[in-house]
């Protein structure tokens, strides 16, 4: 039973331990908000092996309410290098909030870094050869996966991989890439812009009864 | 009085020797010169983060210099994994007081236009100030947090396998 009382369209509960996602409220059968901090969309993400670059491969499977909405796979990491992991398994979500796209390097940053962002960012390749370059790197919308355990990835993104990005096509440095399908984020984007979206990293997740 | 003139001169002995021998870097330094900021409120992180430099100075000598953004929480700091980085690879030489690198851009996230990879070699030399490291315009401190970061290992073990330990 989910907080407020109302039984919860999908609850996420770590794999050992059963402790339920921090925060994680779901909307009712009737589609009310259980509560106001509620998500609409969860994306879900199961590793299912290895690719050929040594990324680790993932089912994901996004979720409206409780209806499955979009389907596909992607990839993080790279085993080939001990160190590259792919992104930690845990729970993490995306704010609702659409920021700028880039145009300029940070200021802050001397050395041609984008800022970072927290929440969604549409990436248009057409503004000016900046953009493009960003665009190479993460493709056309990325998205902070914000870890909700101390334990989980700081800093990864849920990204796509339109050019050689980091000389690295197929694997990522521990983000979670969807590859060239955007239709995911797409709808992530355009119907959880406002509100949070839950993403579990190969954690149960448990359908409704 | 020819006593005070030989413990003058003893201390001014003594200062120049300690001046002269600079113990080996090791490990990660930070640049201590930067701007934090904080993630949005809604997120309820207890972190801060900012773009920073940091060099890295291996047993074996090898040298990296990472530009990126740092993440610090109350008890950790880590480098982003998914924000841009720009990351410089090369070797370290301690010659008496004088700590030279020389070292080459090896990768950037997000490309410079008509750049090409990697760069050529540049050298410098570090000025060490008591506890601090003087680099180009940035000042750096020991960061022991930022040690064991994944990044690092990643780097240099790559860099191992692509070109050996010793090249820059």
């Amino acid at each position: 039973m989910a907080d407020g009382g109302h039984p919860p369209s999908v609850i996420l509960t770590r794999q050992k331990g059963a402790t339920r996602q921090k925060g994680h409220v779901f909307h009712d059968a009737n589609g009310n908000a259980t509560k106001d901090k509620g998500y609409a969309g969860l994306l879900v993400a199961q590793a299912t092996g290895t690719n050929k670059q040594g990324a680790t491969t993932y089912n994901l499977t996004l979720y409206d309410q409780n209806k499955v909405v979009a389907t596909g796979t992607g990839f993080s990491g790279n085993n080939n290098y001990a160190n590259t992991g792919a992104i930690k398994e845990g729970n993490y979500q995306i704010l609702g909030r659409v920021d700028a796209p880039p145009t300029a390097p940070n200021p802050a940053s001397p050395d041609n870094n984008p800022p970072p962002v927290y929440g969604y960012q549409k990436i248009d390749p057409s503004i000016n050869p900046y953009a493009n370059e960003v665009y190479q790197a993460y493709g056309p919308m990325r998205a902070r996966l914000n870890p909700l355990d101390p334990s989980g990835s700081q800093g990864a993104y849920f990204h796509g991989q339109f050019g050689d990005a980091f000389h690295s096509e197929g694997w990522t440095h521990g983000c979670l890439s969807y590859g060239r399908d955007t239709t995911m984020i797409d709808y992530m984007s355009s119907h959880f812009g406002t509100t949070w979206t839950g993403v579990s990293v190969d954690t149960q997740v448990e359908k409704p009864q | 009085m020819i006593l005070r003139y030989l413990c003058l001169a003893l201390c001014l002995l003594g200062s120049d020797s300690l001046r002269a021998q600079v113990a080996p870097p090791s490990g990660a330094w930070r640049q201590t010169n930067v701007t934090w900021k904080k993630p949005p409120a809604e997120l309820v992180l207890k972190q801060r983060y900012a773009e920073a430099r940091i060099l890295y100075f291996s047993p074996d000598q090898r040298f990296v210099l990472l530009a990126g953004t740092v993440i610090q929480g109350p008890t950790c700091e880590a480098i982003s994994g998914g924000d841009g980085r720009v990351v410089y690879f090369g070797t370290w030489k301690l010659t008496g007081s004088s700590l030279h690198v020389e070292y080459r851009l090896i990768s950037r996230t997000v490309a410079k236009e008509g750049e090409t990879l990697p760069g050529p070699v540049q050298s410098e030399d570090v000025r060490v100030r008591g506890s601090t490291l003087l680099f180009q315009k940035d000042r750096f401190s020991r960061n022991e947090k930022l040690d064991g970061d994944d990044e690092f290992k990643i780097i240099l073990e790559r860099e191992s396998v692509r070109q050996g330990p010793s090249s820059p």
